[in-house]
This record gives structure tokens, C-alpha cells and sequence, in this order.
């Protein structure tokens, strides 16, 4: 296994509900991501996988547990955490009234890149991106698939080792979602170490390196999309996950 | 990047440059509109009275003088269907009483225009008679007079600029409030409230920058649009009074030098930076921006309120009041435009207003830096435990409106009335509704079960006992709150109404509290707030005890009756029952109601000079042994 660039051990995350008292919404869940992999947290709605990617975002505290991001512990060092990361959900949104330039040079500011490099880094993330077309166009302006690309080149404007992406391709269309996934294989040939979710089963078999099925909150099971199939004795990874899922209810 | 916005600079700059001259040229011309009216309307004026003719010939030639309007003088009987009709403005009515002085009194109605201004037109000339008249007689007497019109004059030694700065300075901090409230409400009420709906707050909040770091750059964008804000309303105020665009619409000139403009500065900074905090933090406490818009009122209030300071007689931006935030920096501000800065007392209040900003924008940070902000808003379904959330905020409400009735029903209604419509109607129905619609547990939070015999036989005693120390209690708190005789002997004659039967009494002071007071204050009260998080059944019992205090509004009478709430609030947890608490409550109430009848013989329990000092230890010891013996439930809640 290739060294690991995040590291969740035994987290753990409860929630006071007001109606439902007590909510564990993650148990005791550990990983390790490498250089250059794709870890994909596949579950259903409500699994835990936003909470735990949250975690790893330093957006929420663990209950127990710990988690490191390129060395900085989430808890302890949040702030070095952040700036490893490079965090993505379908959820996140970027400023109208700022242009696609505007949006990145503003993002790595506040993600620490130094002044002597900023301009050339957004040149170059641009260029890698291809948004060079409407990089000088306000966000409010874009199309859907535009403001993904954008989001994308945002999440990766300080180039940081590991990239976060909670179902990012939820609500786009099918060609959106196509593209979607391919800049992820480019990010990951690049050797970005990215933590995935995704309830879908063929993105997370396009993509993945490895695959965790998550359910109420605990990983019922680990490896690559082979070794899930196997381990279910099912022909597909939707099969897989049924029959995983099933085996863990009862 | 923040001025991109086109809303921003419409109402941080456009609005205000144009408003100013607006508001200017709108009093100005009212003014003047109404010094028209005065002059263009003849009043019609009855003269009426008993007065000798000499009299009545001099007021009438007053009241008919030329000068800034006429006056039509009618000799007629008066009628006040003319002055309702308005037909005729004011009636006159000359009078004598008491030889020689004439008694001259003018009819009007304040709520109709003309009859208004034509009074005002009348006194004045009667004025002028009225002095006349005295220089007359005075000189009749052999006064040597040196002035034609009055030997008593009064000479104002302030420059004009000084006392229209002073003028000015009054309403400065007023005016520049609700400027920097509303420029900085462009920018930051949407700036927390807003992201979070629209999702580019989680994008922000999972970038490297702290979270102290969002907030003061959040702060720092808001400010800058309220301080824009002031400047364009005040550079454009400046331009108008210099220039006299809109004619000689002011009858003074601000002054001043870099001595004055420093101390202008130090005051009107931390004072966006007051209303900046207050704003981000109305927004970083929203889940959406219509929320944090329902906010901006109360803070509008918050803000202003204390920026009326200089409205006060007396206050001086100098000494305690400028510990009071923005109010010493109003103050200071006019000072400053009256020509009297004061630089240290304006740096202390400066930084008391920081101070306070300070605090306000850590709990901006706070909020930020919750977990659930990033969670979607949904209303919170009602629930045991959302109630303990609201539990303080109801208990407030519904002690405001008890506090108003009461006194408004006082005026109308005897003591029983009073009593029966704050027990049933503002206590007892709140409470009814609150536990059914949050679902508050029967035997469980409400503690609706029967106990074991002992607490039941045990609280009486306990009541008596409890009473006593209550008393002792009592006397320790009039030591440092003095009671006064005369609020003790009202408050005893409210209760104690002699035409009441002790049966009545009893029901009415004793059985009734018992019952719906303990419902409302051990039951649902004690009960929700048993459910916070953390609390447990001691903050429970402490919390609940202090808001029954609270209730039994009289000073006096707080501590006591919070210290009652204490006792009652642990027999109630430990014997696990409600009806402990409300025996102990009737019978204390009883008891105490017992020995404000002399003939009884039981004063020692109410009153301090007979309890001897031994009686103290005692009835602690009981109350202790008393709870002691109210064991616990077997069945935890």
C-alpha cells in the first residue's frame, strides 16, 4: 500500500437529536488512502459518508477517534488539515458576483499559497482545467457543468495532496457527470490521494481503487471492487452491495 | 469586490447622498409651508367675559394687533360646537376673580391646525399685553425703567456655533447609528444567513482560513459599507451647509479643527464596529436570511436606544456612562460638535463600545464554529427537549405579560380577580399548552404520579420548618435590600383583604398556587429543563427555583421564594412526585397565612423578632431530615 496520505482510525461521531435523542452517525470507522488511490465510501442516503468526509474537512469534530491529513490531525492542527485538503460536495457553492479568475485567486489566498506563485499557479490550474474560455466570466453566468469545472480548479487551486469529494457528481447530467469523473482519473494519475462517496454503483466501479460499503454509520466491509464481488460471490458490485448490506442488517 | 453589488452601493452611497439633501429641503419646506399657512388663514377669534370694558378693550386690541397673520376679533357668546366646527379657532374668555387682576383664558383644540396656530398667535400677543401692562403699572409705582420693553433680560454667553454644534451633537450619534445600521445590514446580514443557504459558506469554512478569520473579514467588509455610509450623509450634511444649496436652511456652522475631527473619529469607528458585530452576529445565528431580516429590528433598537443618551438632562460624556457602550460615545460626540472634546473620558468610552463589540463579534465566531450550521435549516419538530431549548424564552414571555396585567388589572379589579385570571389564564393555561404540545411525559418529566406515603406525611412538617428558615432568610436579605414598612404593610393588605373569609383565602391563597404554580414551575418547567443536556436535576431545581422568584415579582420577595423553590424542587425530584411539592407549597402558604392572624398565636413562624435563635439550626436540621427521608423513586425518569 502506498503511504498514506489520510488516515481515519475508530471515528466515531454522535449527535443530540432533539426528536430521536441520541444519533450515532458514524462508528468506528478507520482507513488509510494513499498517493495516486481512490478510496470510495459507497453507501445509501443517510450511511454516514457526508459526516465522516466532513470529519476528514475538519468541518466537524469527531465524538472519538482521530484522523490525519497529510500528517496534520484534524483535531490538533485543523488549520494545517484544511490546507491539505481539497474539499468538494455537491452542496458547496461559489460566489456569483466573482469571475472564475477572481474565484481562484481568492481561493488560494485563503488556502495559503504564496503571493509569488498565486498568479501563475491560477494560469496553470486554469490551463489544466480548460476554463480558460470563461475564466473572466462571473460565476452567476456559467452553466451547471461550467461551475463544476470551476468548483473542481477551486478545490485544487493550492494543490493539495488530498482531494475530498463528497457525491460530486450528484444532480448533474449524464455528459456533466461523464466529465466529472474523468477529471477525477486525471486527478488521481497526478497522484492525489482522493477520498470518494458515492451512492452510485458504476461511479464508484469506474473509478475507485478501493471501495468501503458504509451503513449506519459503521464500514461493513473493504477492498477492491473484485474482492467485494468476491467476498459477496456476486457478479456485479451492485449485487455485492446487497448482498453486504443485507448480510450486516441481519 | 464588495461594492459589486449594485444593492450595495444603491443603499450605501446613492441613498445616502441623495437622502440628506432630500431630508433637508422636506423639513425645510414643511417649515415654511407652515409659517404660510399661519400667515394666509385669517383666525377667527371669539372675545367673551365679565371682565371691565377697559379690559376687554385692551385684550381685543391686542389680540387684533397687526403682525404675522390677522386676526378676526368677533364679539359673540361662545360655543364649543364653533371651536369642534372649526368656524372659530379660539375662544377668549376675559374674567375677573379676584380685583384688580383680569383672568384671561384661550379655548382651543390642540388636535385641529388652525385652532392650534391661532392659539398660539393669541398667547403670544397676550404676552406681550400682559408685559406692557406690568411696565405700566411698575412705572405708575415710580419705577425707573432703562429698557422700553422689559428690564429682565437674559443673555446667552454660548457662541452660536457652540450651541448649534451642541444642537447638532444631540442627534449626531442618533442619525450616524441608523446609517451605519443600515449600510452595514447591506453587507452583513446576508453575509453568514446567506452563505449558508446558498452553500458557499461550507466552501469557506473548508479553506485554510480560521474561523476568527472569517468573522473579522466579514466584520471589516461590513464596517467599511457603514462607515461609507456615515461619511456620504455626513460629507453631503457639510456640502449643503456650507454651500447653502437649499438656501439658509441652518442657523449655524459646524467648527472645528484635526483637535476635533480625532476625538469625531475615535467615536464614530467603534461604534460601526458596534453595529457591524451586532448585525453578523443576528446573521451567523440564522439558518436562512428571511431569519436574520426578522432580526433587524431588534437591533435596530439595540442600537439606537442608547445613542438617545444625549436626550437625557443632566449626562455628560464624562465619568460611569461612558462604561456604557455607544451611550458615552453619543455623548462624546456632542460634547466634540459643541466645541468641548474630551479626549481621555472619548477613549474610555471608545473602549468600552470595543469592548462590547469584541465580545459580540467572539460570539460570532461561536456560531460559526458550530457544527450545525452547516446542516440544513428545518423546523424542530416539538418535542420534550425543544421545549427545555425554549423553556427561558416562554418562562420571559409569559412573566411580561403577567407583570403587565397585573398591573393593568389592579386598576379595575379587586385582588381575587387579579389573582384568579394570573394563576388560571397567564400561568396555568401557557403551562397546560406547552406540556400537551411538546409531549411532555406524564410520570415521567411532569412527575404526575402518586408518592409513597412518607414524603406525603413528611411535607407538611417540612413546609413549617422551611418557613421558618424562610423567614430567617428573610431578614438576612433586608439587610442588604431594605424593604421599606409601606411596601410590606400594601403588599400585606393585597393579600390579606379583610373582606375575605378565611375558607376563601385559603382556596384562593394556598390551594390554588399549590396546585397550578407547582404544575408550572417543578412540573413543566423543572421538568423541560431537566432534559437539557448537561443540566441534570440540580441546574434543573436551581433554574426553575429562580424563575419562581422571579414570578413573585416584589424584590423582597424574590430570594425568599426562589430559596422555597430550592426546598420544594428537591422533595419533588426525590420522592418523585408532584403532589409532595404541591402539599408543601399549600401548606407553607397556609401556614404563613395562619400566622398573620394574631389571635392564632403562630406569628413565630413569619416573624423574625419572635423565632428564637435556636429555631434556625432546628428547622434546618428538619427540612434536612425531612428531604432526607423523601427517598428517591425506585423507577429513574
Amino acid at each position: 500500500m502506498p503511504e498514506a496520505a489520510v488516515e481515519a482510525r475508530h471515528l466515531c461521531k454522535s449527535f443530540f437529536d432533539d426528536s430521536r435523542g441520541e444519533v450515532k452517525a458514524v462508528r468506528d470507522v478507520s482507513f488509510r488512502v494513499g498517493r495516486g488511490e481512490v478510496f470510495g465510501l459507497l453507501g445509501v442516503n443517510g450511511a454516514g459518508k457526508t459526516t465522516t468526509l466532513r470529519i476528514l474537512a475538519t468541518l466537524m469534530a469527531p465524538t472519538s477517534g482521530s484522523a490525519a491529513i497529510d500528517g496534520h490531525d484534524v483535531r490538533d492542527d485543523p488549520g494545517g488539515a484544511r490546507r491539505s485538503i481539497g474539499y468538494l460536495s455537491s452542496t458547496t457553492a461559489l460566489y456569483p458576483r466573482l469571475t472564475a479568475r477572481e474565484t481562484l485567486r481568492f481561493f488560494a489566498r485563503m488556502n495559503g499559497c504564496p503571493e509569488d506563485r498565486l498568479a501563475a499557479r491560477v494560469e496553470e490550474v486554469i490551463d489544466t482545467m480548460a476554463i480558460g474560455s470563461y475564466a473572466d466570466t462571473r460565476i452567476e453566468r456559467l452553466s451547471t457543468g461550467m461551475r463544476q469545472k470551476v468548483s473542481i480548479a477551486r478545490a485544487i487551486v493550492h494543490d493539495p495532496p488530498v482531494l475530498v469529494f463528497d457525491e460530486p457528481a450528484a444532480g448533474l447530467d449524464v455528459l456533466n457527470a461523464h466529465e466529472m469523473l474523468s477529471m477525477i482519473e486525471k486527478l488521481r494519475s497526478e497522484g492525489h490521494a482522493i477520498v470518494f462517496s458515492t451512492h452510485v454503483m458504476s461511479e464508484a466501479e469506474r473509478i475507485c481503487s478501493r471501495i468501503a460499503i458504509i451503513h449506519e454509520g459503521g464500514i461493513l466491509a473493504e477492498g477492491t471492487v473484485d474482492a467485494l464481488k468476491s467476498l459477496a460471490g456476486a457478479a456485479t458490485l451492485e449485487d455485492a452491495f446487497v448482498g453486504i448490506v443485507g448480510a450486516g442488517r441481519a | 469586490m464588495l461594492f459589486r453589488d449594485r444593492r450595495t452601493i444603491l443603499v450605501s452611497m446613492v441613498l445616502p447622498a441623495i437622502l440628506m439633501p432630500i431630508l433637508i429641503f422636506g423639513s425645510n419646506r414643511v417649515s415654511e409651508m407652515s409659517e404660510q399657512a399661519i400667515a394666509s388663514d385669517s383666525c377667527v377669534v371669539i372675545l367673551t367675559g365679565n371682565a371691565p370694558d377697559s379690559v376687554m378693550e385692551s385684550v381685543g386690541r391686542a389680540i387684533s394687533a397687526p403682525g404675522a397673520a390677522p386676526v378676526s376679533l368677533v364679539m359673540d357668546s361662545p360655543d364649543r360646537g364653533m371651536l369642534d366646527s372649526d368656524t372659530v379657532q379660539a375662544i377668549v374668555s376675559a374674567r375677573v376673580h379676584r380685583k384688580p387682576v383680569p383672568e384671561v383664558v384661550v379655548h382651543y383644540r390642540e388636535d385641529l391646525d388652525r385652532s392650534r396656530l391661532a392659539a398660539g398667535l393669541v398667547l403670544d400677543r397676550l404676552y406681550t399685553l400682559r408685559d406692557s401692562v406690568r411696565l405700566e403699572i411698575l412705572a405708575g409705582r415710580g419705577a425707573v425703567l432703562m429698557h422700553d420693553s422689559s428690564f429682565v433680560e437674559i443673555r446667552d454667553i454660548a457662541s452660536p456655533e457652540a450651541l448649534y454644534g451642541y444642537e447638532v451633537g444631540t442627534m449626531a450619534m442618533l442619525f450616524a447609528m441608523i446609517f451605519l445600521l443600515s449600510g452595514v445590514s447591506v453587507a452583513a446580514l446576508d453575509s453568514i444567513a446567506g452563505e449558508r443557504e446558498r452553500g458557499s459558506l461550507e466552501t469557506l469554512l473548508a479553506s485554510g482560513i480560521s474561523r476568527s478569520a472569517v468573522a473579522g473579514s466579514k466584520l471589516a467588509a461590513a464596517c467599511t459599507v457603514g462607515l461609507v455610509s456615515v461619511l456620504v450623509q455626513t460629507g453631503s450634511f457639510l456640502i449643503i451647509e456650507r454651500t447653502g444649496l437649499l438656501g439658509d436652511v441652518f442657523p449655524g456652522r459646524i467648527t472645528g479643527s484635526a483637535v476635533t475631527y480625532l476625538p469625531m473619529l475615535l467615536q464614530v469607528l467603534p461604534s460601526a464596529l458596534f453595529a457591524g458585530s451586532m448585525v453578523l452576529y443576528a446573521s451567523a445565528s440564522s439558518a436562512t436570511f428571511r431569519q436574520a431580516q426578522l432580526k433587524f429590528l431588534p437591533l435596530l433598537v439595540a442600537g439606537v436606544v442608547p445613542t438617545l443618551a444625549p436626550l437625557f438632562p443632566g449626562l455628560e460624556g464624562r465619568g460611569l456612562i461612558t462604561a456604557v457602550p455607544v451611550a458615552g460615545l453619543s455623548l462624546c460626540l456632542r460634547d466634540t460638535l459643541a466645541g468641548r472634546p474630551d479626549l481621555p473620558w472619548t477613549l474610555a468610552a471608545a473602549g468600552s463600545t470595543l469592548a462590547a463589540s469584541a465580545l459580540i463579534s467572539r460570539a460570532v465566531v461561536n456560531a460559526i464554529s458550530r457544527e450545525d450550521i452547516l446542516s440544513p435549516a428545518a423546523d424542530p419538530v416539538p418535542c420534550p427537549a425543544l421545549l427545555a431549548r425554549k423553556a427561558f424564552l416562554y418562562s420571559g414571555i409569559v412573566w411580561a405579560v403577567s407583570v403587565i396585567s397585573s398591573i393593568q388589572l389592579e386598576r379595575v379589579a379587586d385582588g381575587r380577580t387579579v389573582l384568579l385570571v394570573n394563576q388560571l389564564v397567564i400561568l396555568l393555561l401557557p403551562a397546560l399548552y406547552a406540556a400537551l404540545r411538546f409531549g411532555l411525559p406524564g410520570t415521567g418529566a411532569l412527575r404526575l404520579r402518586l408518592p409513597r406515603p412518607t414524603p406525603l406525611l413528611v411535607a407538611i412538617p417540612c413546609a413549617a420548618a422551611g418557613l421558618i428558615l424562610t423567614t430567617g432568610l428573610y431578614e438576612l436579605v433586608s439587610t442588604v435590600l431594605p424593604t421599606g414598612g409601606r411596601a410590606v404593610q400594601s403588599f400585606g393588605d393585597a393579600m390579606l383583604p379583610g373582606s375575605v373569609s378565611m375558607t376563601e383565602l385559603l382556596l384562593l391563597y394556598c390551594i390554588l398556587p399549590g396546585i397550578v404554580e407547582e404544575f408550572v414551575f417543578r412540573g413543566v418547567l423543572m421538568g423541560s429543563l431537566g432534559l437539557r443536556k448537561g443540566w441534570g436535576p440540580a441546574g434543573a431545581i436551581l433554574a426553575s427555583a429562580v424563575v419562581f422568584g422571579m414570578f413573585h415579582f416584589l424584590y423582597f420577595r424574590i430570594i425568599p421564594t426562589a430559596f422555597i423553590g430550592v426546598m420544594v424542587g428537591i422533595a419533588v425530584v426525590r420522592s418523585g412526585s408532584l403532589l409532595t411539592g404541591m402539599i408543601w407549597h399549600a401548606s407553607s402558604n397556609a401556614l404563613a397565612l395562619l400566622a398573620a392572624h394574631p389571635s392564632l398565636g403562630m406569628d413565630f413562624l413569619v416573624n423574625p423578632a419572635t423565632v428564637p435563635a435556636a429555631a434556625y439550626p432546628a428547622a434546618f436540621a428538619a427540612v434536612f431530615l425531612g428531604l432526607l427521608l423523601m427517598k428517591p423513586p425506585l423507577r429513574r425518569d
